[in-house]
């Protein structure tokens, strides 16, 4: 385990790189990109298990925190869409060079799902996209989230509100409101897992969306925990083992048919 | 502001971070500061609260760490037979012998909330380099007064009693709901493993009254959370009143702020104030030599300004 921080000065983001547990070299990669807030705390722990079952697994990972987030550089308040993305790009290349690999895998849960799957678009070096729970729509996915704060909106004059302490821009939100997987423009060149813990309408239309797009898609329901922005005040965290252990199966091959 | 990642402790299992001081605000008597796990939450604190304080810290020139022990975020599990405070106790010790070698600070905080507040006070009291306690939500008892506050105003609202017998009905009821159900709802989850047990007052009391006697300097923030056990401005005091805190003791007590610190503006108001209590108790004096960059302990591809 190597914590590091790599990127720019300017937006230094903290990382964590795990070599593989077995002997011998191996070519697979996977970067983890957590989702967003309470969900991002929610689901440390559950990276964490994941990264140790890959490594076992002979795949190099790389988690990090983007930029504004976890022990990266910035506030809170001053993140976009387009600098997260440029975040994951910059997570990619980083795996790359560290491993020496010529193509990795990214695996993305919640909002992280939404941008690995906004930034493979057009690249050749992403051997397998996995959405775990994604956010396919970003109107949905603002209106639980306000929930949690028993919040309508922005008031007047009011520029950030807190989501479980995690501060959400005026900007920030407008740019996820637009979010909506189940109509962009996606057709990936790699191989695509969804991968959800429930049945959703809205992981149909993802599901539909990508196969219309001619993706090679495999769509999986692993019936397990997914209520990662429930709030609490001590900080439980969500470990839900089967859906992790299937998702590991399809980076490693396992489960790939 | 600067700050690097590094692995420590006994087999480098334990991940952190360093918050360089801000040079020109750097002075070598100044005691570092270092962030204990609030339960399984890792060492970025909750909503990023332990980020928040460490470079507000840094930037009043305090060098702060925020690590997870062994176990919690990104450190990993040992593979010893010690206990959860055992080990808590021995691998915050271990962070403080890190920035002495290292950074040459030899007095310390210790900062934390919740779980992380009590480790910071069960290692305050067998470790002397520790001159200041921060501590969010700590442990605090019932006094007289928060008895009369407390029950009065229900023993005479019939409103209170009919609360009180519906909140007993449906503890019953969900005492008599099936087990595996409840089970079955919470797979998946990890709660944190250590459970939180007040000791006794008499004992608490007692340990902060030897800390005071050392000249340790508290800053106590106390949540709405804590309303079922105090009640109004004072009473933490009162409640240790043999302890003789003089000028030691500053305390927050934010009612309308909850546990895990989740409103900005309480955020903000913690930053604030443990900045303000830090400054004002250990003002700079002089200048602090620069810091040894010869030894790194990990890997750094960028010194980050934050």
């Amino acid at each position: 385990m190597n914590p590091f921080y790599f990127g720019t000065a300017e937006r230094a983001l903290f990382g964590v790189y795990h070599p593989p547990r077995v002997r011998g070299g191996s070519m697979e990669g996977a970067v983890l990109c957590y989702p967003w807030g309470v969900e991002y705390m929610r689901a440390h722990r559950a990276f964490r298990q994941m990264t140790t079952l890959l490594t076992r697994a002979g795949v190099h990972v790389l988690r990090f925190d983007y930029g504004g987030t976890g022990d990266s550089t910035g506030m809170g308040e001053d993140q976009t869409l387009e600098q997260w993305r440029e975040d994951v790009a910059t997570a990619i290349e980083e795996l790359k060079d560290t491993a020496g690999l010529d193509r990795v895998s990214l695996i993305g849960l919640r909002l992280g799902g939404t941008l690995a799957a906004q930034v493979v678009e057009g690249r050749t070096d992403i051997s397998r996209l996995v959405l775990w729970d994604p956010v396919v729509s970003g109107e949905h996915y603002l209106s639980d989230l306000l929930a949690l704060e028993g919040e309508e909106g922005f008031g007047a004059g009011k520029d950030v509100i807190g989501i479980q302490g995690f501060p959400l821009t005026r900007i920030l939100f407008e740019q996820i409101r637009q979010i909506d997987l189940s109509r962009a423009d996606l057709s990936p060149e790699c191989a695509v897992d969804i991968v959800v813990s429930h049945e959703h309408p809205r992981f149909d239309l993802l599901r539909d969306r990508l196969s219309s797009l001619g993706s090679n898609l495999h769509y999986e329901v692993v019936p397990s925990q997914g209520n990662w922005a429930e709030g609490d005040a001590f900080g439980a965290a969500l470990l839900p083992e089967g859906i992790i252990q299937a998702i590991v199966d399809r980076i490693s091959g396992v489960g790939v048919q | 502001m600067n700050e690097r990642a590094l692995l420590f402790g006994d087999s480098d299992n334990l991940v952190g971070i360093l918050t360089e001081p801000d040079p020109d605000k750097a002075s070598e008597d100044r005691p570092g500061v270092i962030f204990l796990n609030s339960g399984i939450l890792h060492r970025a604190g909750a909503s990023r609260l332990y980020v928040k304080i460490a470079r507000r810290l840094g930037s009043s020139g305090f060098t702060a760490l925020r690590f997870d022990h062994s176990g919690i975020g990104d450190s990993e599990a040992r593979r010893d037979d010690r206990s959860f405070l055992e080990s808590s106790i021995h691998e915050a010790r271990l962070a403080m012998d890190l920035l002495q070698e290292r950074r040459g600070v030899r007095q310390f905080i210790l900062m934390g909330l919740c779980s992380g507040s009590d480790m910071a006070y069960w290692t305050a009291l067998v470790d002397e380099r520790v001159v200041g306690l921060t501590q969010l939500d700590p442990f605090v008892y019932r006094t007289r007064k928060f008895m009369v506050r407390h029950y009065l105003p229900r023993l005479l609202s019939p409103r209170a009693w009919w609360a009180s017998l519906r909140a007993r009905a449906r503890h019953l009821s969900t005492r008599l709901r099936s087990a595996p159900d409840d089970e079955a709802a919470r797979s998946g989850w990890v709660d944190p493993e250590y459970t939180r047990i007040f000791p006794p007052r008499a004992e608490v009391e007692q340990g902060l009254g030897r800390l005071a006697e050392r000249g340790v300097g508290f800053y106590t923030f106390i949540s709405g959370n804590m309303s079922d056990l105090l009640n109004y401005s004072g009473q933490y005091e009162e409640s240790f009143s043999s302890v003789e805190f003089r000028d030691l003791l500053t305390v927050d007590f934010k009612p309308q702020a909850n546990h895990t610190v989740t409103g900005l503006e309480h955020q903000e108001m913690v930053v604030a104030g443990i900045d303000a209590w830090a400054r004002k108790r250990w003002p700079a004096g002089p200048a602090a030599p620069p810091p040894e960059s010869s030894t790194p302990t990990t890997e750094h591809r960028v010194s980050i300004e934050v």
